[in-house]
């Protein structure tokens, strides 16, 4: 058993070896636009911010506000396209008798994960010092909270890309899921921001606790009234088993 | 230690290849040295797929319970913006070989010389195949799959044979070609694939008379007029 494990990693790290080597010899429409979209959104919101005073929360500058909750929530987002993708579909390092779906979706996965990881420390570091929010709260959390988004992007990503094998129009219903998420993730806001009669309405969004345990992390003057990581990782586990089994199910079944 | 496709039924989907494999039974014993043997439009590469575990069947199943190869010498591996030397090295990675080792070896066996930092893209096609095969045959493995020109051109031949016969006294090889002389060369079994089934033949001689009465799809067109006399004659009219 120890030795399946071992080949595994060893599977996982040359795919992600092999991945992040790729998009950095095509730099130009690899790296570039990982860099671009995140930086876009954040200069128009941050427009948007100036315009209507009234949008930000008082005691966060807006700039580290809406970088330490864009960046994180683009990572999830990517992850979970990733691992869809990987298990969706036939892929040509499946010839390879000892790659699974799984190796591809994880190794796809953690080549996103390094890449928006470097993006957050690269973009938060200068931007937290000259709003002079530097350094944070509680880093620990912070990074925690990263993590629990991002096993939630893979698990997310296996469990929706395992059913897009028996019903492809499932498609569809991400790219809403996603549209809605940006608006309910709590990727522009803090729950604080609304009034306590509406927050069951957005609760039940593990996202949205990430995302509040992102702010709560990095900022002294805020503390999250609903961030609770233990339902997060009731999530994730849910996604998780019922996203892997229904892959090692659906292993046994042709690509569509 | 053997590979079973039982009761496998599979829709072929491959460009202009469309077909369907009806309840195929196919057992290949350790070190048996078997060759698949059917024309281009017999979709190979599918049932290499189905054993390989990179697609799955509609109905049957199939277990394997021993090592086996990529579909060599398959050049997917070899990414278009990496250099020859990081595609052999993910290639170690994978299977846990000695990076330096490995990569020394293949490219002294490969003769890659200067390509070997060269982008997979501005690399011949030539040097590209010779990678892929000295890389898997460089790794070891309890059957070694072999598929379309893995002989490589005249020069390699000779080589090659060598290589291959070295393997076959050590691990099993199965080579899947519509070369019956290639087949006959290296294998003691055939599965012959004709349309929708498989038949096995545990001597090559009688495998490669009865691939020789299936045709291709050009006998096919000889049958069509065939049916049609009036239609032959109008045809073959010396104007």
């Amino acid at each position: 058993m120890f030795e399946d494990i071992k080949t595994q990693f060893s599977v996982i790290r040359a795919l992600t070896i092999y991945e992040l080597q790729g998009m950095m010899k095509t730099y130009n429409y690899g790296f570039a636009w990982a860099l671009l979209e995140p930086i876009m959104f954040i200069g128009v919101m941050r427009l948007a911010r100036s315009a209507f005073k009234g949008l930000t929360p008082p005691d966060m500058p807006p700039s580290t506000f809406l970088i330490v909750g864009i960046i994180p929530f683009y990572s999830y987002m990517s992850l979970l396209t990733a691992a869809y993708g990987a298990v969706s579909g036939s892929d040509g390092m499946l010839q390879f008798p000892r790659v699974t779906p799984v190796d591809i979706a994880v190794a796809s996965a953690l080549r996103d994960f390094c890449i928006f990881f470097a993006l957050y420390c690269v973009f938060l570091l200068p931007v937290s010092i000259y709003d002079g929010v530097f350094p944070p709260q509680n880093i620990l959390e912070v990074l925690f909270a990263f993590l629990l988004l991002s096993i939630m992007g893979i698990s997310v990503g296996l469990l929706v890309g395992t059913a897009a094998r028996v019903f492809p129009p499932i498609k569809q219903f991400l790219s809403y899921y996603n549209l809605i998420n940006r608006m309910v993730g709590g990727m522009l806001f803090v729950i604080t921001m609304f009034p306590s009669v509406l927050w069951p309405y957005f609760t039940w969004n593990p996202v949205l606790h990430c995302m509040e345990m992102l702010r709560d992390g990095w900022f002294v003057t805020y503390t999250s009234p609903i961030a609770d990581p233990v339902y997060v990782m009731e999530c994730i586990l849910g996604f998780l088993l019922l996203g892997l089994s229904l892959e090692r199910y659906q292993r046994r079944m042709p690509y569509v | 230690m053997t590979i079973e496709l039982r009761g496998v039924t599979k829709n072929v989907r491959d460009g202009s290849v469309r077909l369907t494999y009806e309840d195929v039974d196919i057992r290949i014993e350790e070190k048996a040295n078997v060759a698949f043997l059917g024309h281009k439009e017999a979709g190979l590469s599918t049932i290499v797929s189905l054993i390989c575990a990179a697609d799955a069947p509609d109905k049957g199943s199939v277990k394997r319970t021993h090592s086996i190869s990529w579909s060599i010498p398959d050049t997917k591996f070899i990414h278009k913006h990496h250099s020859l030397a990081t595609s052999i090295r993910f290639i170690a990675r994978l299977y846990e070989a000695n990076e330096k080792e490995y990569l020394t070896k293949v490219c002294e066996m490969a003769e890659l010389g200067d390509f070997i930092n060269v982008r997979g893209d501005k690399c011949p096609k030539d040097a590209q195949a010779r990678l892929a095969f000295y890389a898997g045959v460089s790794l070891p493995f309890d059957r070694y799959i072999f598929s379309g020109g893995f002989m490589g051109g005249k020069s390699e031949r000779g080589r090659r044979q060598e290589i291959i016969e070295d393997l076959r006294q050590q691990a099993g090889i199965l080579v899947v070609t519509h070369d019956v002389k290639i087949a006959q060369q290296f294998c003691d079994q055939a599965y012959v694939f004709d349309g929708s089934r498989s038949t096995y033949f545990d001597n090559m001689e009688a495998a490669a008379e009865f691939f020789s009465t299936i045709d291709s799809d050009g006998g096919d067109d000889d049958n069509f007029f065939d049916a049609d006399p009036e239609l032959k004659d109008l045809v073959n009219m010396d104007f």
